[in-house]
């Protein structure tokens, strides 16, 4: 099963002001990103449990007309506060890279 | 109907002076530049610092303000200074100054304020017109006293006033970044969908271009649509680009809520027109009532005092976690030995190579083979800062663990001397919306002659 980084064209992430990270999935075609939206790999349960937070807390949403993903989520403390280790949120996506994506047979090669 | 030019993504970055000069050909209605984030953190509005070198400020500065005055159109900046603080807006000012003094340029500049008094909050707090965002604590007439420094976040409003009042050049204190662009689209009669959106996009200058650097970004707008196009002309647009843009560092993809209203791009649609042009069109905008403003503050932390160091001792790595948490104990001991109870101290043991990163979000358990080491201690004052990271040090590198076989001591120091004060610490207390009778409620206009 082909992972996610291997999919996407970009997977980012940064701050949405100073208490929400925002992490943004996006696909260079609209075939990888109907197939990584198709799969139900990337859901707000998954993300989830990947970063140990509240399902409810997980705001997941396709752009289609972007290709792209978007998962919000609060920060663990605010940006730059004194346990803060990412003032922008720009390190927190690796979680995302290994998601595996199921490909229907005959799809992705 | 309107010709938008946005500098770069942020006043001090740079742009490259060709691109000006191309786009200057068919001159746009007005030249706009951002100026300012929360991006790199609560220090810079709490202590009223520029997060770009004056000097870098000063030349993109001097570039836009010939070129506005040369071809009579207006140069808004938002945000100045970085922060949209009264001291922010006031270092600009003086650049602006310095520049009108030594290039004998002479023009009417607006000063619009984003800093409202405590009164004025402390009031707006006890009518129940503040509200927290995600995340923010709830705000106290204690923690409105506390904070540093409080800013508001203007509308196109009051750039519109400071224009339609004679202003060449408008010096806006903190401002929605979408809204300093939108502000003469709106008064030209563009429709809102149009103007929020392009200005969205724009603000972050030739971000959404490629290959992508520091460089400007023009959008026409028109009743319907707009269209981007970089004035450099070895830059390409990509349709995918800026529909992604869109949804940039912003919690939600396609809501975007901003003074007045909510911009609603989930039906917009990107058109490929060439390859260096993009047709943008079919948001929403809808506007609320009452009438709401964003505000940020900060309040001061501390004072912290750091030391960098690593360890290359296998054993030492794999109980690293238990290690620290024993030092911590130690610490505390040791600290309430000497302060009494008056020690109020947090220290970090930041393990780079394990969770240094991503702490307790992160999800791998492989250990390194090196491991480096940030101790930091955040105190109320300096001095006491200072103390607690030297006994940290010493504590971290001459404490026993078991099978410990380098007695000599546990870790590399890269630096002598090893330990390093850093400015005060902040952290963000205020992250509100307000909801305003009028919006220039809290964004005092002055307009001056240079």
């Amino acid at each position: 099963m082909p992972r996610l980084d291997e999919l996407a064209g970009i997977v980012r992430s940064k701050n949405a002001g100073p208490f929400v990270l925002t992490l943004d999935l996006l696909f260079d075609s609209q075939e990888e990103y109907a197939l990584v939206k198709d799969s139900g790999a990337i859901t707000a349960s998954r993300v989830a449990s990947l970063y140990g937070v509240d399902e409810s807390d997980v705001l997941l949403q396709h752009f289609d007309s972007a290709c792209g993903i978007k998962i919000s989520m609060p920060r663990l403390v605010s940006s730059g506060h004194a346990r803060d280790t990412d003032v922008y949120g720009a390190q927190q996506h690796a979680p995302l890279l290994g998601i595996e994506i199921a490909v229907p047979s005959g799809g992705h090669s | 109907m309107v010709r938008a030019f946005s500098a770069t993504g942020n006043l001090g970055y740079g742009f490259p002076t060709t691109s000006l000069e191309n786009a200057l050909v068919e001159p746009p209605t007005f030249l706009g530049v951002d100026a300012g984030s929360t991006d790199p953190g609560p220090y810079y509005l709490g202590d009223g610092k520029a997060f770009v070198s004056r000097a870098s400020c000063k030349r993109d500065t001097r570039l836009l303000l010939r070129a506005a005055l040369q071809h009579s159109i207006p140069l808004v900046i938002g945000s100045a200074g970085g922060t949209g603080s009264n001291v922010g807006v006031d270092w600009l000012f003086e650049i602006i100054e310095e520049i009108s003094r030594e290039d004998d340029l002479h023009f009417r500049i607006a000063v619009i304020r984003a800093e409202p008094g405590r009164d004025k909050l402390g009031a707006l707090l006890r009518q129940g017109s503040i509200h927290s965002l995600t995340g923010a604590p709830g705000l106290t007439p204690r923690r409105l006293e506390d904070a540093a420094r409080i800013v508001a976040m203007m509308g196109p409003e009051p750039i519109q006033d400071a224009l339609s009042r004679g202003a060449d050049v408008v010096v806006a204190g903190r401002c929605s970044d979408a809204a300093l662009f939108a502000a003469v689209p709106l008064s030209k009669g563009v429709p809102a969908a149009v103007a929020w959106h392009a200005g969205k996009i724009i603000e972050c200058g030739a971000a959404i271009a490629i290959p992508k650097s520091s460089d400007c970004l023009i959008a026409h707008l028109e009743t319907d649509h707009f269209v981007l196009e970089c004035p450099n002309p070895e830059k390409r647009i990509r349709r995918e680009n800026v529909a992604a843009h869109t949804m940039y560092e912003n919690a939600n993809a396609f809501l975007l809520h901003e003074p007045g209203g909510i911009l609603d791009a989930s039906s917009a649609v990107f058109e490929q027109i060439d390859d260096r042009r993009v047709k943008v069109y079919g948001a929403t905008f809808e506007r609320t009532q009452p009438y709401t403003v964003k505000l940020e503050g900060v309040q001061r932390a501390g004072y912290r005092c750091i030391t960098i160091a690593g360890t290359r001792d296998p054993k030492l790595i794999a109980i690293i976690d238990e290690y620290l948490a024993s030092i911590k104990v130690e610490l505390d001991r040791k600290v309430s030995d000497i302060y009494e109870d008056e020690a109020d101290y947090e220290v970090g043991f930041r393990t780079y190579g394990k969770s240094g990163v991503m702490s307790e979000r992160e999800f791998k358990q492989e250990l390194p083979y090196e491991l480096g080491l940030v101790i930091d201690v955040v105190a109320p004052s300096q001095l006491m800062a200072n103390d607690i990271l030297a006994l940290a040090r010493t504590l971290a590198m001459h404490s026993h663990f078991p099978g410990r076989l380098c007695n000599a001591g546990n870790l590399a120091f890269p630096f002598s001397p090893s330990d390093v004060q850093t400015e005060p610490v902040y952290e963000f207390t205020v992250n509100h919306t307000v909801e305003l009778e009028d919006p220039f409620e809290l964004f005092p206009i002055e307009i001056r002659k240079l």
